[in-house]
């Protein structure tokens, strides 16, 4: 009776009788004259389920509303019980509406929750890294034949629908549509393009390996395939670690084949583009040129790079959180005697967090830089958003003073060169981190190019 | 490819495994999410490579028939007429195959009883010597499509209960219960247990059965889904069930072609017993259980069964292998003037129940039963919520009010036991250890780890086997 009182509520449903098979149940809908002469027989344990309605259409959605409510898992918590959490992503997957799993757990055990997501029929965002090549293959074909998408592993961030997953910005939601095989470059390009006044329709990463040669862009290709057909989506964003030459020729066809105009940021790729791309080899510049082929105004970052006053003449030491601003600092800064140290690499991160949440591997590594008298620039990224550190540029900052501390007593002055990945709308607020590291003696640009590009100017100039 | 939930235009509904903070920023965009009390399993390479899409469709195969299967009690018969493999010499007992030296005391005096009322042997020694020397064939219940509560001894001539799966054509036996105090299936086998056994072959067995004939049968699961918002698990708690079967049946009862005094004695005796409906309860279950077994792949467990000795599983991708271990001894309640120091270790095929969603696994939906168990409503309610870790299915048909009729957790899948190390909860009877004395209390037991430790490893082996790696 309540199934058949919420099914009545649909729009052109007049009456919806549900009733054993018993004939009780039989003359019931015979005096409500909805026991037709041709039904069947049938048995008096059948569940018999009438419907009135203005259309046949109707009826039947009447029919498929009735054959939902009946074979709903309930249990909404009866006479103020608290239930206890599920004990497996398996169990946790049932019964409800959920449609991603969220996996961040040792990569050891991800692979088994990633499974059970899939047996579950969930999308994966597999933050977790240490997962084997052959289990990423493994998981990837999986979820290619049942059409769902396995974001990573070691995925740090995705914008889906406006929601952030894990490191994510809170960025404009807007035209552009962005795949990633690269968390840090995905944030960066998302806050870069909130900066310049456009905004996300979506932001899929994909797991740094996803264009290796083993995975062949499995969730790249499948991305793209969903960003062609999302009407939100004007404009196809490409950002991506290194990748296998052949494996970046095929995506790059298949953005193509989206119809939308493409923007491509591989970086270290020097392969042939097909026509209809616009690569570009900065974050800065794919962001900027998204926004314009999104139908965007043209604009400048705000602001010019802050000039560099009284630096010392020498190396660059990049202590990054973000693989891929580590990775585009050190293509532009150059190698020896410069020295970049990528703090979210896997041999930092396991069994600890990830620097975004946790500073102190890198802040100790700050420190040791003021006593190396090679070293003339500190060059950094603070990455903001809401599973980020509550406030990177104050927990930086008694590392940076006691580095300058140190060299100022080696007799040399140390410059600090940062840029802040995020935007204002994040929870640590964009200004007020950069006026944090300003105050702290930072230069602050605008860019992670721009930050790489002045820590070289005052390393070779000063 | 299969179309997958559209990600970019559903609202994100999330799952998370993984520190608080990723669920808490999901929560703080608006999005629900539920978070997994994640806590690292041992084996998780052998345990993720059992999450494949073969054995979800195995598994969804098994399960299918599991909750497909609709029971109708349509006859009693002598065993030797319907059980298949029956012989005159066969004594069917309960639980994984056990030799004669092995078996516990309940199970000994019950097969003693079964030789004596069978007039194999005309005494306790005879019987015994004639048992030791193997004179005759020892076998488990549920190698011949039956089950027995407790020791679960099945001879020729005994009455059995016979139960129709309508949707896969299979049936399943049991006998008739026998009310409780010295019974047979608690090892008592005193010349009143055997009279009354002889009462069950001659009067109340064709009884029965005429009745149920003329009935044109009784719809289990429909019965079984009203006793359990009844209040029943159809373990330990039969009340509600007993009592409607009874209502089904006594109007074909009183009018069968039998003296008036044979006729209330006969209703006499199944209104005094709670129990009657019990080894109804796991006929039906063995019923929509037995079409499950034999599926490649399948981790779906479809059988659970103890000799008094040990306690052994079947796996329905393992086909007939029992993987077994030492049976525990259930903690509860005792009858006045016993103890724990009395009680057998666990018994009786009676945990097909839990194995078919009722029992243990549907004790939220029967609070009364802690008054018998042990424990509190609340508790109960917690051990069914805890069922539902371990298995991959809900019964359509039995629904709990005190879950808002969620129905009852259904399929025990070996992957998730041995994941979560959530052991299934079994409501059961404590028999006394020595035989002839009896039931001395009743309580919960655990299915032991070790069963589905063995069955796992052996999945996980077949699995090997099968992607050729």
């Amino acid at each position: 009776m309540r199934v058949a009182e919420q099914a009545r509520q649909l729009a052109g449903v007049t009456e919806v009788a549900v009733v054993m098979g018993t004939a009780t149940g039989r003359s019931m809908l015979a005096q409500a004259a909805m026991w037709p002469a041709e039904a069947p027989a049938g048995e008096s344990s059948d569940l018999l389920v009438a419907v009135r309605a203005s259309s046949e259409a109707v009826a039947h959605r009447a029919l498929a509303c009735v054959e939902e409510l009946l074979s709903a898992g309930r249990d909404t918590g009866a006479a103020g019980w608290v239930a206890a959490p599920p004990r497996t992503t398996a169990s946790a997957a049932r019964g409800g509406s959920a449609n991603v799993a969220l996996i961040a757990v040792p990569g050891a055990y991800a692979v088994l929750d990633a499974h059970q997501a899939l047996s579950s029929g969930l999308h994966v965002f597999l933050f977790s890294d240490g997962v084997s090549l052959d289990d990423e293959v493994a998981l990837k074909h999986r979820a290619h034949e049942r059409g769902l998408l396995v974001m990573g592993p070691e995925c740090g961030t995705a914008i889906i629908n406006g929601v952030g997953l894990g490191f994510a910005n809170r960025v404009r939601r807007g035209s552009i549509g962005i795949v990633g095989a690269s968390g840090t470059g995905i944030q960066e390009v998302t806050c870069l393009i909130h900066r310049l006044g456009a905004g996300v329709s979506h932001a899929i990463g994909t797991g740094g390996r996803d264009l290796q040669a083993a995975v062949g862009g499995a969730t790249t290709l499948q991305s793209l395939e969903r960003l062609a057909a999302d009407e939100s989506t004007r404009a196809v964003l490409i950002v991506s670690k290194p990748a296998s030459p052949a494996v970046a020729d095929i995506v790059l066809r298949a953005a193509v084949e989206t119809k939308k105009p493409v923007v491509a940021c591989l970086l270290g790729y020097d392969g042939a583009v097909p026509g209809g791309v616009r690569a570009v080899t900065t974050l800065e510049e794919a962001a900027a040129a998204a926004v314009m082929l999104a139908g965007g105004a043209v604009v400048d970052l705000d602001g010019p790079a802050p000039v560099a006053r009284g630096g010392t003449r020498g190396a660059v030491r990049g202590l990054y959180a973000g693989g891929t601003l580590c990775d585009e600092a050190r293509r532009i800064v150059g190698g020896s005697p410069h020295d970049f140290v990528d703090f979210g690499a896997e041999e930092f991160t396991r069994g600890r967090p990830h620097p975004i949440i946790d500073p102190s591997r890198r802040n100790a590594a700050i420190v040791e830089a003021g006593d190396d008298p090679t070293v003339s620039v500190l060059l950094l990224d603070l990455i903001l958003g809401d599973c980020a550190h509550p406030d990177p540029a104050a927990a930086v900052g008694s590392a940076l003073a006691e580095a300058r501390e140190r060299a100022q007593r080696g007799g040399r002055a140390l410059s600090v060169v940062a840029h802040v990945v995020g935007t204002d709308d994040d929870p640590q607020g964009l200004g007020r981190q950069e006026k944090t590291l300003r105050d702290l003696g930072a230069l602050v640009c605008a860019s992670n190019r721009r930050a790489a590009e002045t820590a070289r100017a005052i390393a070779r100039d000063a | 490819m299969a179309p997958g939930p559209d990600l970019l235009r559903d609202p994100l509904v999330a799952v998370v495994a993984g520190p608080e903070l990723f669920a808490a920023a999901l929560v703080a965009q608006g999005v629900p999410a539920k978070r997994v009390d994640w806590q690292p399993p041992a084996q998780p390479g052998a345990l993720a490579s059992l999450w494949c899409d073969a054995v979800d469709a195995a598994n969804q195969a098994a399960l299918d028939r599991v909750l497909a299967a609709h029971q109708i009690l349509v006859d009693v018969r002598p065993a030797i007429e319907v059980v298949p493999g029956m012989t005159r010499d066969t004594v069917l007992h309960a639980g994984p195959p056990i030799a004669w030296e092995r078996m516990s005391g309940p199970m000994r005096g019950a097969i003693v009883g079964a030789l004596m009322y069978e007039g194999l042997a005309g005494d306790q020694d005879e019987a015994e010597r004639l048992a030791a020397r193997g004179g005759v064939r020892f076998d488990p219940c549920h190698h011949h499509a039956a089950v027995g509560p407790m020791a679960g001894a099945t001879t020729a001539s005994m009455p059995v209960l016979v139960v129709e799966n309508r949707v896969a054509g299979n049936r399943a036996y049991s006998t008739l219960n026998e009310g409780l105090g010295k019974v047979l299936r608690y090892g008592a086998n005193s010349p009143d247990v055997i009279e009354r056994l002889r009462w069950f072959r001659d009067v109340v067995g064709p009884a029965l059965g005429e009745a149920l004939r003329r009935a044109g049968g009784v719809d289990l699961r429909a019965l079984i889904g009203q006793a359990v918002q009844m209040g029943d698990e159809c373990h330990n708690r039969n009340r509600a069930a007993s009592a409607l079967l009874i209502k089904a049946l006594a109007p074909e009862i009183a009018a069968l072609d039998l003296p008036g005094k044979e006729r209330s004695r006969i209703l006499a005796f199944a209104a005094s017993n709670e129990h009657l409906f019990l080894n109804v309860a796991m006929a039906a279950c063995k019923a929509a259980l037995d079409p499950a077994n034999g599926i490649a792949g399948s981790t779906l467990v479809t059988t659970m069964a103890r000799n008094g000795t040990e306690f052994g599983i079947r796996v329905s991708g393992l086909g007939e292998r029992w993987f077994t271990a030492p049976a525990e001894t259930p903690r509860g309640l005792y009858f006045p003037g016993f103890g724990p120091g009395d009680a057998n270790p666990d018994i009786g095929d009676s945990a097909i129940t839990e194995t078919g969603g009722l029992g243990g696994f549907a004790m939220g939906g029967a609070p009364a039963i802690v008054q018998f168990v042990g424990g509190t409503p609340a508790e109960a309610l917690e051990y069914t919520r805890r069922m539902y870790e371990i298995t991959i299915g809900e019964s359509a048909a039995y629904r709990l009010p005190t879950l808002d009729f969620r129905g009852t957790p259904t399929g025990i899948d070996v992957r998730l036991v041995v994941q979560t190390g959530i052991l299934p909860q079994i409501t059961t009877g404590m028999a006394h250890r020595e035989p002839g004395i009896g039931q001395v209390g009743a309580g919960i037991v655990n299915a032991p780890r070790a069963c589905f430790d063995r069955a796992f490893e052996a999945l996980v082996q077949a699995r090997i086997g099968r992607s050729g790696g």
